[in-house]
């Protein structure tokens, strides 16, 4: 295996929550006095390890863990237990050291200035890295030719759109040349041109300078588009983790199958088969080979029914992705 | 030691952003000033009419209290512009979890925070309290030499370092409790106890004030150097004031490792 960046073992973290049964004034009332917690296992025994130059995604659904666990590995949270080692490091512990080698974007909360201009926040964190001279004005260079912001960053931030708020976000992430970044859904809220545009930058990054990435998102495209590794995560634990390729043969090996006809179907015509949607002209129904071959049960439709064209595709990734949430 | 001084030119940095995003906004910097510069002129006319309509304050003359109220003013523009958006900026980010930022930073993230509560607001505060100083010492014909100028530069400095220690036990209690806004009107009202000569105050709260929970630092002592009627006492408030503030900086790293951010 690759030279490890990260290495996590049995990682956990308990958070106690106070929780109030009933809704309506005389139950917050009680709360005053009396109040009831529960301990929340939001990480529970996470084992991760990741190599250097890799960009690897970290998905599951909401309150899964993703978030804590990004926390914990950049050294913003302790955890309750477990062990970890990231560049040599074990983030809360050695944080103010470790941090210098870090880069994190969390998409929902930003540390640009916002009555300021990107530029500004740009050279406090100048200050901050100590970075050199040379190294700040290279690198805001090759930010600004790679994302297209030489015009952006001398505006105010609260006059600048999304998309370029979370480009001068990477920006203020990575100018200190950091060898691992933590991207926590940086993609969320934007269009598909600054989304494409955000992609391209991490895997121009990752190739250029062999920076590793841990992406956390929601938006399955992310993945496909930029990671050969994944780790899911749900309840706290990690359910998978492997090649995106295999993942979807850890579900199942599932075919979906579009179906055109020449003449409107009912769905009786149709018996039989798992339908996805169903449209008189325009079917998707899925097959699972176990149930019979691929070809016996295409064969039973091509001649019982009028079709005109026809289209097998692997299950798509977010089939995958809910089928493994909700298993 | 190099952390300090990395600390304080960020402070500089900071606080030049500050006043850049102050311009941004002109005319709220502007009225902003003025409004300090009434507010500050509120305080020293309420001590006058104290002191004019009662028996005044035992030991103190007139002037002797104006030049008290130039140092107060001296001090609490000083506090409010070095410290004074502090509060707010930690309870938002607290509340938000956006102090998590805070912790990617390579400083101490209290360090970040004592740095990051630059308010120009109160630079009008300041040169009141200059200026009334001033005028005080010139009446009273006090002759200030290097030693008295440097006794109160150092009360300045323990001051300081006593007023930190205030803040950070607030943003230590902050992030274990997370809102907390009474409570910080009543740390306020507690620090007003420096807002008068502790001669009006029992004996027993008298030296307190002046040792072991030095209020005094921030008015009395400096006004005491000045008119020449300061003793050993001095010494036991400079240290006291660095005990407090090395006790609250454990009291802070306690309170953050049970730092527990914001859903994600």
């Amino acid at each position: 295996m690759d030279e490890l960046i990260i290495d996590a073992k049995n990682l956990k973290r308990t958070f106690k929550v106070s929780q109030r049964e009933k809704t309506g004034l005389f139950s917050s009332l009680k709360s005053l006095i009396i109040r009831k917690y529960v301990y929340v296992e939001a990480v529970s025994g996470i084992n991760i390890q990741i190599a250097k130059g890799e960009i690897r995604g970290l998905i599951g659904p909401n309150g899964a863990g993703k978030s804590t666990t990004i926390k914990i590995l950049s050294g913003v949270l302790h955890p309750s237990s477990g062990l970890v080692k990231v560049m040599g490091f074990t983030p809360w512990l050695e944080r103010e050291e470790y941090v210098r080698h870090i880069g994190v974007v969390f998409g929902q909360k930003s540390q640009l200035w916002w009555d300021l201009p990107p530029i500004d926040t740009f050279s406090l964190n100048r200050k901050m890295y100590r970075i050199p001279d040379r190294v700040f004005r290279e690198n805001l260079e090759y930010f600004k030719e790679i994302l297209d912001i030489g015009n952006v960053i001398t505006r105010p931030t609260r006059q600048l759109s999304l998309g370029e708020r979370m480009k001068c976000e990477l920006v203020c992430a990575m100018l200190h040349d950091p060898p691992l970044v933590f991207l926590d859904e940086p993609t969320i809220g934007l269009d598909v041109l600054s989304k494409d545009a955000i992609r391209r930058f991490i895997k121009q990054t990752n190739q250029k300078k062999r920076t590793t990435f841990i992406l956390t998102t929601h938006d399955l495209a992310d993945i496909e588009d930029l990671c050969e590794n994944v780790t899911v995560i749900n309840k706290g634990g990690i359910i998978y983790n492997g090649t995106l390729h295999n993942m979807k043969s850890f579900v199942s090996n599932k075919k979906t199958v579009e179906i055109k006809f020449a003449k409107p179907v009912t769905m009786e015509m149709l018996a039989g088969f798992k339908l996805i949607s169903f449209n008189p002209l325009d079917v998707t129904v899925e097959i699972k080979p176990e149930n019979g071959s691929i070809q016996s049960k295409l064969n039973q439709l091509i001649s019982s029914l009028p079709v005109r064209d026809i289209n097998i595709n692997d299950i798509s990734i977010e089939e995958v992705i809910k089928q493994i949430y909700t298993a | 030691m190099k952390t300090t001084l990395r600390l304080l030119s960020f402070f500089l940095w900071n606080s030049k952003l500050r006043i850049a995003r102050s311009m941004e906004y002109r005319f709220n910097f502007i009225v902003g000033t003025v409004v300090s510069l009434l507010i500050s002129g509120v305080g020293p006319l309420v001590q006058y009419l104290i002191f004019t309509q009662t028996q005044g304050y035992p030991g103190w003359s007139i002037q002797q209290l104006v030049l008290f109220q130039g140092l107060m003013l001296i001090w609490l523009g000083i506090r409010s512009t070095a410290f004074g958006d502090l509060k707010q900026n930690t309870m938002d980010m607290i509340w938000r979890g956006d102090f998590d930022r805070l912790l990617l930073k390579p400083y101490p993230p209290i360090g970040i925070i004592l740095t990051s509560g630059f308010n120009s607001n109160y630079l009008g505060t300041i040169l009141a309290g200059l200026a009334i100083t001033i005028m005080a010492t010139g009446s009273l014909h006090l002759a200030i030499g290097l030693i008295q100028i440097g006794l109160v530069i150092l009360c300045l400095i323990f001051g300081l370092l006593f007023n930190m220690a205030f803040d950070i036990l607030f943003c230590g209690i902050l992030i274990r409790i997370v809102q907390m806004g009474r409570f910080n009107d009543f740390l306020e009202n507690l620090l007003n106890f420096s807002h008068y000569p502790v001669e009006i105050f029992s004996k027993v709260i008298r030296i307190a004030f002046v040792t072991f929970i030095p209020f005094a630092i921030w008015i009395y002592i400096p006004a005491q150097v000045l008119l020449k009627r300061i003793d050993m006492k001095i010494l036991v408030a400079y240290i006291t004031c660095l005990i407090i503030f090395q006790l609250s900086l454990i009291f802070w790293n306690h309170c953050l490792k049970k730092y527990t951010s914001a859903g994600g």
